[in-house]
């Protein structure tokens, strides 16, 4: 093998990696997504893609409009009515973990930044995604779930809850709004759910777009060929008379 | 001398017949190749980007698009028709050929994640509003008008066919590592007289680029 082999060889090892999920071969992943909407008046709003391969499921979210520089818990919840809860949910101002409850079921998934991502970690606030200044959280994460959770998923009872809302607007959680009712060591604000999101599985393959009415043989491009044909006879013809009047 | 050249004179002649003969035999034969195939336009292979997309940051606010702007292929649809999946979670085609149909339960363009429009390559008598899909290439720009705020314009930076049954949901529709992205679909390939429909899917995959005010 010469250098220039070489070098091209090496080029190639790279490249190939980049196209590590090539088209062309059917593929037993599941997607989902998900629509973030405002609860507790946050205004926050945003969106979730996940990806379910095997056990291992990934993770993206990102949303607008978050208490900025601070954390958010954020969880999956199945075992309820399985829906968000609709506006008037909130008995009185924020909406409490006590009234979303009945609504999007329990904590089956914590989705921490790091660690373990059981319902045992749904208050870690030091491993919870923090918005960034401009109030936009961004989340990406693998790892892997309990077949009851890839079931609840596969049946969309899932949904997406994140929290934190800054209530009185001083751009932190502190107890003006008391404290949580989740873990008296946090302030109610840390905890007030903030959006949540149905996940519901994406289409299933491709679309049917066409009926075959450009597919068949094109009139137009027959008629210039055949003409154009022609031609070429005609050029023909004119070289032989070319020669047969030298 | 002067006999040579007359002599000789039938020679360019008779070359340019031949030549003229030629060009226009082949460029004929091509024609009616193409004329009798048929195909809408496949993807280009093998070209990657000269330089990668610069995504622009996600918007959050959802909002409805409502007119799509394609100038490489002269697509410039002015409304747009929200698809739900069937019952076998299949996204339909929009009903009319001269719409465009997006998924309004996923993503809507401008947002995180992949926001996907469909739309006809045929109908059953001619072209529709998506027959030169497969021509678009890497760095064409599609523009997403939108009922409230800014429009949103995406660049092309891939695009691929596949079998139906072949379909890759999760290239797809899957995880874009946060970025705004978004999918146009249509049909391609050989068109399956006895299934009455084609073959593969054409798929452009586009990144939000930029955001601009409407008329500016």
């Amino acid at each position: 093998m010469d250098s220039t082999r070489l070098a091209l060889a090496a080029l190639a090892v790279p490249l190939a990696l980049a196209a590590a999920a090539p088209p062309g071969h059917a593929e037993q992943a599941r997607v989902f997504q998900a629509d973030l909407g405002p609860l507790s008046g946050s205004g926050a709003r945003g969106s979730a893609t996940m990806a379910l391969d095997g056990d291992l499921l990934t993770v993206e979210i990102t949303t607008g409009g978050m208490t900025a520089d601070q954390p958010h818990l954020q969880h999956l919840r199945f075992g309820g009515r399985d829906t968000c809860p609709p506006p008037q949910a909130a008995g009185d101002g924020a909406l409490s973990t006590a009234e979303l409850v009945p609504y999007t079921g329990d904590i089956q998934v914590s989705l921490t930044t790091e660690g373990d991502t059981g319902p045992q970690s749904a208050l870690a606030v030091t491993r919870m995604p923090a918005a960034d200044a401009g109030g936009t959280l961004s989340y990406r994460r693998a790892f892997r779930v309990p077949d009851r959770v890839a079931a609840a998923l596969e049946a969309g009872r899932v949904t997406i809850v994140q929290y934190g809302v800054d209530v009185n607007g001083n751009g932190r959680y502190d107890s003006d709004a008391g404290l949580s009712d989740l873990d008296p060591s946090l302030y109610a604000e840390a905890t007030f759910p903030a959006t949540c999101g149905q996940v519901k599985p994406v289409p299933q393959g491709g679309t049917s777009a066409g009926e075959g009415g450009a597919a068949g043989a094109d009139p137009r491009l027959l008629g210039l060929g055949a003409l154009l044909i022609a031609a070429a006879g005609g050029a023909l013809a004119w070289g032989r008379r070319l020669r047969r009047g030298r | 001398m002067g006999k040579h050249s007359a002599k000789k004179s039938p020679w360019p002649g008779l070359g340019l017949a031949a030549l003229a003969a030629v060009a226009l035999g082949t460029a004929g034969a091509a024609l009616i190749v193409t004329g009798l195939d048929g195909e809408p336009p496949a993807p280009a292979k093998g070209r990657p980007l000269a330089r990668p997309v610069e995504a622009a940051a996600p918007l959050h606010a959802r909002s409805e698009p409502v007119r799509v702007t394609i100038p490489a292929i002269g697509v410039d649809a002015g409304r747009l028709e929200p698809l739900q999946v069937d019952a076998d979670r299949r996204l339909p085609a929009p009903r009319r050929h001269d719409v465009i149909g997006w998924h309004a339960a996923g993503p809507w363009p401008g947002q995180a994640g992949a926001a996907v429009l469909v739309g006809h390559v045929d109908s059953g008598t001619g072209p529709a509003i998506f027959h030169r899909l497969g021509a678009l290439r890497p760095g064409d720009v599609i523009t997403i008008g939108r009922a409230a705020g800014p429009d949103a314009v995406f660049t092309v930076h891939r695009v691929e066919r596949y079998r139906k049954e072949e379909f890759p949901t999760r290239r797809v529709y899957g995880p874009t590592g946060n970025r705004a992205e978004l999918r146009l679909i249509t049909c391609g390939g050989a068109f399956d007289k006895s299934s009455g429909a084609y073959r593969d899917n054409t798929v452009v995959y586009a990144t939000l680029t930029g955001l601009r005010r409407p008329g500016s």
